[in-house]
């Protein structure tokens, strides 16, 4: 009886070994023997990334066990040690333990007191649904290895994902597994640079070294740029048949959302661009996007009284107040940026990063984002032209967001006098042909006037501002400027940079990213100068030169009457992306583009 | 915006937070004038306004001394970009808690919204790159934030840390501050002193006669301070220490005990303890025998030197500087071979004085991370401590922390600042200046093409500054590494892809000087006008130049980093057909410690151009009286460098 019961205490003991007093798993012992276990390492490293994700629709939910361990190097953030995972609110991450092997082989559990979740990090996180658990280490010295395992666990049937290959570190390892209960199958689709460095095995997939990530001018930006691996779950086993189709999607949404507004009663409102323009005046936008696993908006009633909210909350409470007043009004879900890839084949709420509204009228569909303030009522920011997107409303499918063909105009005038010494005084002006959001509300002082204008101007133009009008209502800044350093006097000649203004574009499109180049939006630059000549000196001949490409064009063209100087510009970009067989247009373009904006002219007596 | 003082020490860490009310939920009565306030005139275009800021610290002997403080912010905004403060954040330094907070706004009709506590998010947060900065945060966003409404926050704050009371900054880190109030009482049986930096920039500061009155058995310190500009937000601007009005307490009798009596005891004080660590530290440690008997016993100098190099060198930084926090023993840091920067130096005191050889610790702030208070006697203050070795006559200043720093030499940012010796008496020492600028220079052999492009290779050597701060960084780089660290420390007028070859040169070992041989081609370094070629002075400089802004007037020093010369010597062969007839160009200018020259001589043919340019920026810091002749300096230089050579085209 009494060894009966020391054994059971013997057990019980066994049983509550503490976290602390573990010994560490196996995969953690072996990289005592790791091969850059001590190296001084200039950068730092990931050594090994093993993912492995379990699918289990029916109930639903998806559990996804993560093993990593980093090479402690040179830099911040890995040393100090600080690793950062984000994820949803509505998940539950549990750390599953770390630990430090030391540069001379010793495994040592870390702290517990280490590892802290909290909301993502910024000004504007509240209502952002985001956590971000945070590992730091304050003794872990170059050449040591820190790994550190997790789980992360989503009621909810995630079926489709990216596991990046290339990362802002450099990478030694990844492996994925992915388990489904049959007849389920897991499609892997490489994307940007991936589909040599990978190898797909049956449920999984493995990937060796990658330098870490650079953001290349015109690549894109990591999202598109990195290589990845792209995962589907189909449950039936059948590629063809997602689990859902963009419709249920939708009604799902749809069926979720009206839950959270059916008791608000909002005031009614009959003018509608007066009640915009007040929204805009009264509310503000205080997250940064949907979240990754809620998606589910916050009571209107609350958005309303508290005046602030993330973008589904300000679209769902503008859509219950709108449809209050007899419109038709619905809330769209999109993927911002509209280049990014979109998964159109396989219909999932996780899809979608933002969220707008749109009112439907007799004739037309007017989209409303709303917080990008200053766009009015049926104008996008450029960014979600052309975007994927889902309208949460039952029987919706998959639409894309107009596009505004038009290219951004932007006008440029400096209207002066060039003096006998090179200085120019006069105006310059910027007419704003398109819609520019709050870029009016930028400049309102003196002191960021003249900021605008140091960043407007080449580096090399020192300029003087006597005063400056902002006229927002026509889309018009305007300064009275002294200039120096556009010309400069040479004997009896003067030379003359006419062109004022930074460059706009850089010496070449650079090397892209796999997926090609992507460029600012589709834009149109006119510059025109006019000065009144010194007296006796003009220009010597006209200046013409044209270039003009399917990609874009740039002109400029000189001449001179009655004692005056004109010049023009036009540099005009048709699309924002070009695949990469492009690059010698594109190089072609900016390099005509650069040549115009840094022409010189000789002045000179009787020229 | 963070203090320096460090956090485990310091009372208030107040950055965008700071201050407290007398309990959490006395609201602040607004007056009618608020709600219709406009900005004032010493602040016209701001987007918001502090309108009060008050922090009451009480302490309070009930079962051992603690501290309690309330605090309340007003905020009016004014403008749309004002409406950006109603998403508030409070931070709490690890030695204090966070108690209740409350928050309200007052919309331009009078109406109230309360924020609830369940939009209260309280949790930790780490901040920059230092694991240790770690905070407690409250975030909550204010209800119905527009244009006219007020913003009001109260919190408490609890301590058992007492001792030191550090700082309150009068202002915000971004807003304008109508008034500002601290007050502390104490009661009967403590002592507190304080003092009080850049209140110059604060109006209608009381006197210091004001500051304290009695109340009962209570004694309590108020100081106020009226419209407070916010921090401006300049290029090179000094640290906050040289700006930000502020103020810290320092326990000065606990319990009739006096525990300093004076600034002089004070800091004795102060080194005692700091005096009882070192020793804990050193203790009975063995010091690994060996280690100093193998070192040269010839000449002291040369045995200080090598014991110094062992330390810089085998022994890796770990955990950063710090300047009095210690873990562990002597022998450990030996036997792991790795410490912390006051760990290192207190290790070669050690070794120092197993070898005979007199030093003391010192404690100090660098330069470009504040200032050192020498009226304010706690060690709080101080960010990095260095070794000050005795050898005859001579002083020797040693900083193992980092190792490429060569026995007797001091970075930049530690030269001709104040140090407090660590000894039986307390002093402060002016710590010696560097050897002059730190020198970057460019030899550079190339030639133009027709169309203006060049191509061209160079030899970079470099030395003291630019050596200790990138040789470790360029050598440790892979190929790819180097070019990107190559363009951004020497080169960034290039980009790394057109850089057609680059080799660091400079021998292992080597450090005295830094040396990278680079090959490279830059397109349209020259502009064709008609049958002429326009070539800029500066065409080939690799360095951009220190611009300032063109139109406004400063408000703070100008404040660089370590002193420099950059030269350039180049010979630019011309483009078949082209010559340049022009006579030699020479500009030069100087402006106090600053100066530059400019050459370009053609040469008799006409076919080769021989280019040079110097720049001396001879200080790290300039105040900002001198900023109008500076900037003319600046745009003298900036109109030389563009001065434009013409090549013509010769006539076959």
């Amino acid at each position: 009886m009494i060894a009966g019961w020391m054994l059971r205490i013997l057990l019980l003991g066994l049983a509550c070994v503490p976290a602390w007093a573990a010994p560490p798993p196996d995969w953690v012992v072996s990289l005592k023997d790791h091969p850059r276990l001590g190296a001084a390492s200039p950068r730092d490293v990931r050594l090994l990334n093993a993912l492995d994700v379990k699918f289990q629709p029916e109930k639903p939910c998806t559990r996804f066990h993560q093993r990593m361990a980093f090479l402690v190097g040179g830099n911040h953030p890995f040393n100090p040690f600080k690793y950062q995972e984000t994820y949803a609110a509505g998940h539950r991450l549990e750390p599953q333990g770390w630990w430090r092997v030391t540069p001379e082989g010793k495994v040592e559990r870390l702290s517990g007191d280490g590892v802290r979740a909290s909301h993502t990090f910024g000004g504007d996180q509240l209502y952002a649904d985001d956590m971000v658990m945070t590992w730091a280490a304050t003794d872990c010295p170059n050449g040591a290895i820190v790994a550190l395992e997790f789980t992360l666990t989503s009621n909810d049937f995630m079926g489709s994902g990216k596991v990046f290959l290339q990362d802002v570190w450099e990478t030694d390892s990844t492996t994925a597994t992915f388990r489904v209960a049959p007849p389920g199958v897991v499609q892997f689709v490489p994307r940007s640079g991936a589909e040599g460095a990978v190898r797909l095995e049956s449920g999984g997939f493995q990937a060796g070294h990658f330098p870490e990530f650079k953001d290349l001018d015109y690549g894109g930006g990591f999202a598109v740029a990195a290589p990845r691996v792209d995962y589907f779950c189909f449950p039936s086993g059948d590629l063809s048949i997602p689990p859902q189709t963009w419709t249920e999607v939708a009604a799902e949404a749809a069926r979720l959302w009206d839950k959270t507004g059916r008791d608000f009663q909002p005031p009614a409102v009959t003018e509608l661009e007066a009640f915009l323009a007040r929204f805009e005046t009264e509310y503000r936008y205080v997250a940064v996007e949907i979240g990754a696993g809620r998606f589910i908006p916050h009571r209107p009633q609350d958005i309303f009284r508290l005046k602030y909210g993330d973008c589904k909350d300000l679209s769902w409470m503008l859509v219950r107040t709108l449809q209050a007043g007899g419109w038709e009004a619905f809330p769209v879900l999109v993927l911002t940026p509209a280049w990014h890839p979109f998964p159109q084949a396989y219909p999932s709420p996780y899809a979608f990063n933002h969220c707008i509204l749109a009112l439907r009228r007799e004739s037309d569909t007017l989209y409303y984002d709303p917080t990008a303030r200053g766009f009015g009522l049926g104008t996008l920011p450029w960014n979600l032209h052309g975007a994927c997107a889902l309208p949460v409303c039952p029987g919706a499918g998959l639409i894309r967001l107009p596009r505004d063909d038009d290219p951004l105009r932007l006008r440029r005038e400096l209207d002066g006098e060039l003096a006998a010494d090179g200085s120019v005084s006069g105006r310059i002006r910027w007419t704003f042909e398109a819609r520019m959001g709050r870029i009016f509300e930028t400049v309102t002082t003196r002191e960021e006037m003249t900021a605008t204008l140091r960043r407007a101007l080449r580096p090399e133009v020192h300029f003087t501002l006597h005063d400056f009008q902002i006229r927002a209502a026509e889309a018009v800044m305007e300064a009275h400027v002294t200039l120096e350093g556009l010309g400069s006097r040479r004997g009896a000649a003067l030379y003359l940079a006419p062109f004022p203004f930074a460059p706009d574009l850089g010496d070449s499109v650079g090397v892209g990213s796999p997926d090609g180049y992507f460029l600012p939006r589709p834009a149109r630059w006119e510059t025109s100068v006019s000065l009144a000549l010194p007296a006796g000196l003009s220009p010597e001949k006209a200046w013409a030169d044209s270039l003009l490409l399917e990609a874009g064009e740039s002109c400029c063209r000189t001449d001179s009457a009655s004692g005056r100087l004109n010049a023009f510009w036009t540099h005009c970009l048709r699309d924002s992306h070009y695949p990469p067989a492009r690059k010698t247009e594109l190089d072609s373009l900016f390099q005509a583009v650069r040549k115009h904006q840094r022409m010189k002219l000789k002045l000179a007596s009787g020229g | 915006m963070a203090s320096r003082f460090s956090p485990s020490v310091s009372l208030l860490l107040l950055a965008a937070l700071s201050f407290l009310p007398h309990c959490a939920g006395a609201w602040i009565k607004y007056t009618e004038a608020e709600l219709s306030l406009a900005p004032p005139d010493w602040c016209p275009e701001a987007d918001a306004l502090v309108l009060d800021q008050t922090l009451d610290c009480e302490l309070t002997a009930d079962g051992g001394w603690h501290l309690e403080a309330t605090g309340s912010v007003r905020i009016k905004v004014f403008t749309p970009e004002g409406k950006e403060y109603g998403n508030a954040t409070i931070l709490t330094p690890p030695a204090y808690k966070l108690g209740k907070v409350t928050a309200r706004t007052i919309t331009p009709e009078g109406r109230e919204k309360k924020v609830k506590s369940d939009q209260m998010f309280k949790e930790w947060e780490y901040f920059g790159e230092d694991n240790e900065s770690r905070l407690y945060v409250c975030r909550f966003a204010f209800p119905e934030v527009s244009e006219g409404c007020i913003l009001e926050y109260h919190y408490t704050l609890t301590s058992e840390q007492v001792s030191f009371i550090a700082p309150f900054y009068f202002d915000h880190p971004d807003l304008p501050t109508r008034e500002s109030r601290l007050s502390f009482t104490i009661p009967p049986g403590a002592s507190y002193n304080y003092c009080h930096l850049n209140s110059g920039n604060c109006e209608a500061r009381k006197s210091l006669d004001d500051v304290v009155s009695i109340i009962g058995t209570k004694k309590r310190f108020t100081l106020e301070a009226s419209n407070v500009p916010a921090v401006q937000d300049e290029p090179f601007s000094p640290p906050d220490d040289y700006l930000r009005p502020m103020v810290c307490f320092l326990l000065t009798r606990y319990q009739n005990a006096y525990v300093n009596l004076d600034i002089a005891t004070s800091w004795r004080s102060a080194l005692e303890s700091m005096r009882t660590w070192h020793d804990k530290a050193i203790g009975s440690s063995k010091l690994a025998p060996g280690i100093v008997e193998a070192m040269p016993k010839d000449e002291p100098r040369r045995t200080a030197a090598a014991l110094y190099r062992w330390v810089a060198d085998s022994v890796a930084l770990s955990g950063g500087r710090h300047c009095y926090e210690f873990d562990g023993q002597v022998d450990d840091w030996i036997r792991n071979r790795r410490a912390t920067g006051a760990e290192k130096v207190l290790l070669l005191k050690a070794l120092y004085d197993r070898a005979g050889l007199d030093s003391r610790v010192l404690l100090t702030v660098p330069v470009n991370q504040g200032a050192v208070i020498r009226d304010f006697p706690s060690l709080a203050q101080f960010r990095a401590s260095l070794l000050e070795l005795r050898l005859g006559g001579e002083k020797i200043y040693c900083d193992p922390t980092h190792d490429r720093l060569p026995f007797g030499a001091l970075r930049w940012n530690y030269q001709e600042v104040q140090a407090l010796v660590v000894d039986d008496q307390p002093g402060f020492v002016k710590l010696p200046p560097g050897a002059g600028t730190s020198e970057l220079v460019y030899d550079v052999q190339g030639a133009l093409d027709e169309a203006g492009n060049f191509t061209g290779k160079a030899t970079v050597r470099s030395s003291r500054e630019f050596l200790y701060s990138y040789q470790r960084r360029l050598a440790q780089a892979d190929s790819a590494g180097l070019r990107e660290a190559f363009v951004k420390y020497f080169f960034p007028c290039c980009r790394p892809e057109n850089l057609v070859s680059l080799t660091l040169e400079t021998p292992a070992g080597e450090d005295s000087s830094l040396c990278l041989a680079v090959e490279w081609k830059k397109d349209g370094v020259a502009e064709a006008v008609e049958d002429e070629l326009l070539l800029p002075v500066n065409c080939i400089d690799p360095q951009e130049p220190d611009l300032l802004p063109d139109d406004s007037d400063r408000t703070t020093h100008l404040f660089f980093s370590f002193p420099r010369t950059v030269r350039l010597n180049a010979t630019l062969a011309l483009p078949p057909g082209f010559a340049c007839r022009e006579t030699p160009f020479r500009a030069e200018g100087a402006c106090g410690s600053l100066a530059y020259s400019l050459a370009a001589e053609p040469a008799a043919d006409g076919s080769r151009l021989h280019l040079s340019r110097e720049y001396v920026r001879g200080q790290r810091s300039y105040p900002r009286e001198t900023y109008a002749e500076l900037r003319e300096f600046f745009q003298g230089l900036s109109q030389a460098d563009h001065h434009a050579l013409i090549l013509t085209r010769e006539k076959p």
